[in-house]
């Protein structure tokens, strides 16, 4: 395998996913902080941004994530395989799958996953993900929870936590040397009108950028999308009148389990409309839980309480705003339950509106269509957000990620000095991002692939070299699956499977396999468990972290 | 059972309180259940918050069952 010396004063940055040849999907960078001592000689520390999963690769996997091997440190071990430092830390810039799903699995592997540093409400999610797993408590990372404006040291780098617009705990890092300066945005957008955690302050931004920022790695996924988009109070107003307009009927909506930002919008035009706000199904329940674990007040936020199902279950339908999940048609998801009248589903028919703000990507545009006709079938009046503007009511979805309107305020928030590095985005994203930032005088690095090494130092930004990152496929383990005593899927509540035991075959960086479901046997961390679990013998250097307050 | 045992302790909340809310229970108010859980034997020792919050995971899961994955989360 390819190694790319890193041993210029200045930061390396890698796109080790996230700058896929085969299209949107997963995050995980890798920055190394190098130094020149007093005395001449090169000091040299790393860490990492994200760890997150692909999905939908369609090559039969469940998702596929970069290779914890030779970046990671095998239990039991004190170095990655290969040689070289273990890195200093993981920093989580937010919640969702794409951005730290593929810790589970790394440990899983039988790897430790370094010292976790994330907001409050990731870190609730990255538990609720090893709790989901099965993970057993004595393989978790250490977890060390941040807030906006917090700073770590790794080496003679500080990393801001910058909070930014995107869910719920969403940060961007601000990583600063000597020599250089790296804005990495994580996901965002602008958003003011959010309720829930801390606000992008384009104040701070712009002050960052008055310090000097030399390259900002930037999310891509809908900076192509130009034109003014809605906030989230607009969609609040609409969704209230979409509510008022169903007085006398049940009133369902179909989220996505981590849209809580919409979730709050619900409760504010339910509490209009006087009705109650009801939450039903896993995902969504995960995600409301994790507030509550993060001290984010969400009922504060939606101006009335949330029950769970069985306290809403005996209320007249017409008094309820029930929340469920199946904005995307994923088949166990409460609508797509209730269209097929699984056993347990909420029960909708004719004297039902259902909503669905939430438009549905191009992957899953055949399953929702027909999800919608079903449940029209049954007799419900659906008003999906791709409907609301033509019957009158506006946008009732807006993406999570910067339109070009909000790059084009970041970028000139934050002057970068020497380039931009669009990622988290296909090709045409990309390259959309790239274009944006030429137009405003900034240069642009598009990578079209992961692995580059780039050096950012005194003299400029430059690509040294590509290492090839190989990559994990997951697959669930059939023969395991069989053995265990796993419910049929759409029995109602109480459906309680053990967790997936995954097999791992490894990819090359294109998605190519080259080694099938033969990687050394993971010390077993999901059920069914180890007698004696394995003790995680790594444990990191813990960093210094300056709070804010 | 002890704090780090959370899936039973997960399962235990729920058979012993159908009645509460498992999204929005304090935490000063899930250590006291889980303290008053019978066979829990870490009533003294004052759980981390990673804990605390893998016992509220657990017990949501026992409560809500698996159905509903949202395997798209993040893309949108
Ligand atoms: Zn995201």
């Amino acid at each position: 395998m390819t190694h790319v010396d890193r041993r210029e004063a200045g930061l390396y940055w890698q796109s080790r996913m996230g700058n896929n040849a085969d299209g949107i999907g997963g995050n995980a960078h890798r920055y190394d902080v190098v130094a020149e001592e007093a005395d001449g000689s090169i000091s040299s520390r790393h860490f990492l941004v994200d760890y997150g999963l692909k999905l939908g690769g369609g090559r039969g996997y469940s998702c596929e994530f970069p290779s914890p091997e030779g970046v990671f440190v095998r239990r039991g071990e004190s170095a990655p395989d290969g040689g070289g430092g273990p890195p200093e830390a993981l920093l989580l810039t937010h919640a969702h799958e794409d951005h730290l799903g593929a810790v589970r699995h790394a440990i899983d592997m039988g790897y430790s996953c370094p010292p976790v540093y994330a907001t409050a409400f990731t870190a609730a999610m990255l538990n609720n993900s090893l709790v989901k797993a099965g993970i057993a408590r004595d393989l978790w990372p250490e977890i060390h929870i941040v807030r906006g404006g917090d700073v770590a040291e790794i080496g003679s780098a500080k990393v801001e936590f910058v909070p930014m617009d995107h869910m719920p705990g969403a940060t961007a890092l601000r990583i600063r040397t000597k020599e250089a300066s790296v804005f990495h945005t994580g996901d965002y957008k602008f958003d003011e009108t959010l309720a829930l955690g801390e606000r992008a302050d384009p104040h701070r931004l712009r002050a960052i950028g008055a310090e000097g920022v030399d390259m900002v790695v930037s999310d891509s996924t809908s900076v192509a999308t130009n034109g003014a988009p809605a906030s989230e109070a607009e969609i609040c107003r609409n969704l209230t009148r979409i509510v008022g307009d169903s007085r006398g009927r049940a009133v369902v909506a179909g989220i996505l389990g981590s849209q809580l930002d919409r979730l709050v919008s619900l409760g504010r035009a339910a509490h209009a409309n006087g009705r109650v706000l009801a939450v039903c199904g896993r995902s969504l329940a995960d995600n409301v839980a994790a507030a509550q674990a993060a001290g984010l007040d969400i009922e504060g936020a939606a101006g009335t309480r949330i029950l769970t199902s069985r306290e809403a279950r005996d209320l007249p339908p017409e008094t309820v705003l029930m929340v469920t999940t199946g904005a995307f048609a994923q088949s166990n998801a409460g609508l797509m339950r209730s269209a097929h009248r699984q056993p347990g589903a909420l029960p909708i028919d004719e004297n039902t509106t259902v909503v669905i703000p939430q438009r549905a990507i191009p992957s899953v545009k055949t399953a929702h269509a027909s999800m919608v006709a079903k449940l029209e079938e049954r007799g419900a009046k659906v008003v999906t957000a791709e409907r609301a503007p033509e019957l009158g009511y506006g946008p009732i979805h807006q993406s999570g990620h910067a339109v070009e309107r909000d790059a084009k305020l970041l970028y000139t928030l934050l002057k970068p000095r020497k380039i931009v590095a669009p990622i988290h985005g296909d090709g045409k994203q990309v390259e959309a991002n790239g274009r944006l930032a030429r137009s405003l005088g900034i240069p642009s690095l598009m990578l079209e692939r992961n692995g580059a090494v780039v050096h950012i130092g005194a003299s400029g930004a430059s690509v040294v070299g590509v290492e090839e990152v190989s990559r994990i496929g997951a697959r669930e383990s059939e023969a395991v699956v069989k053995q265990l005593p796993r419910a049929p899927r759409g029995q109602g509540r109480n459906n309680r499977a053990p967790p997936a035991v995954f097999v791992y075959d490894r990819l090359d960086g294109s998605g190519r396999i080259v080694q099938h479901a033969n990687l050394p046997a993971p010390e077993v961390s999901t059920r069914p468990k180890a007698p004696d679990g394995p003790q995680t013998v790594y444990a990191g250097a813990r960093l210094h972290v300056q709070t804010s307050r | 059972m002890n704090w780090d045992d959370y899936e039973g302790l997960g399962r235990a909340l729920h058979e012993a309180n159908p009645d509460v809310n498992h999204l929005t229970v304090a935490d000063a108010d899930l250590v006291r259940l889980v303290s008053a859980l019978p066979g829990f034997a870490d009533a003294r020792i004052r759980p981390d918050a990673t804990s605390l919050t893998a016992v509220r995971f657990a017990w949501v899961a026992a409560a809500e069952g698996d159905d509903d994955g949202s395997p798209y989360d993040g893309s949108a």
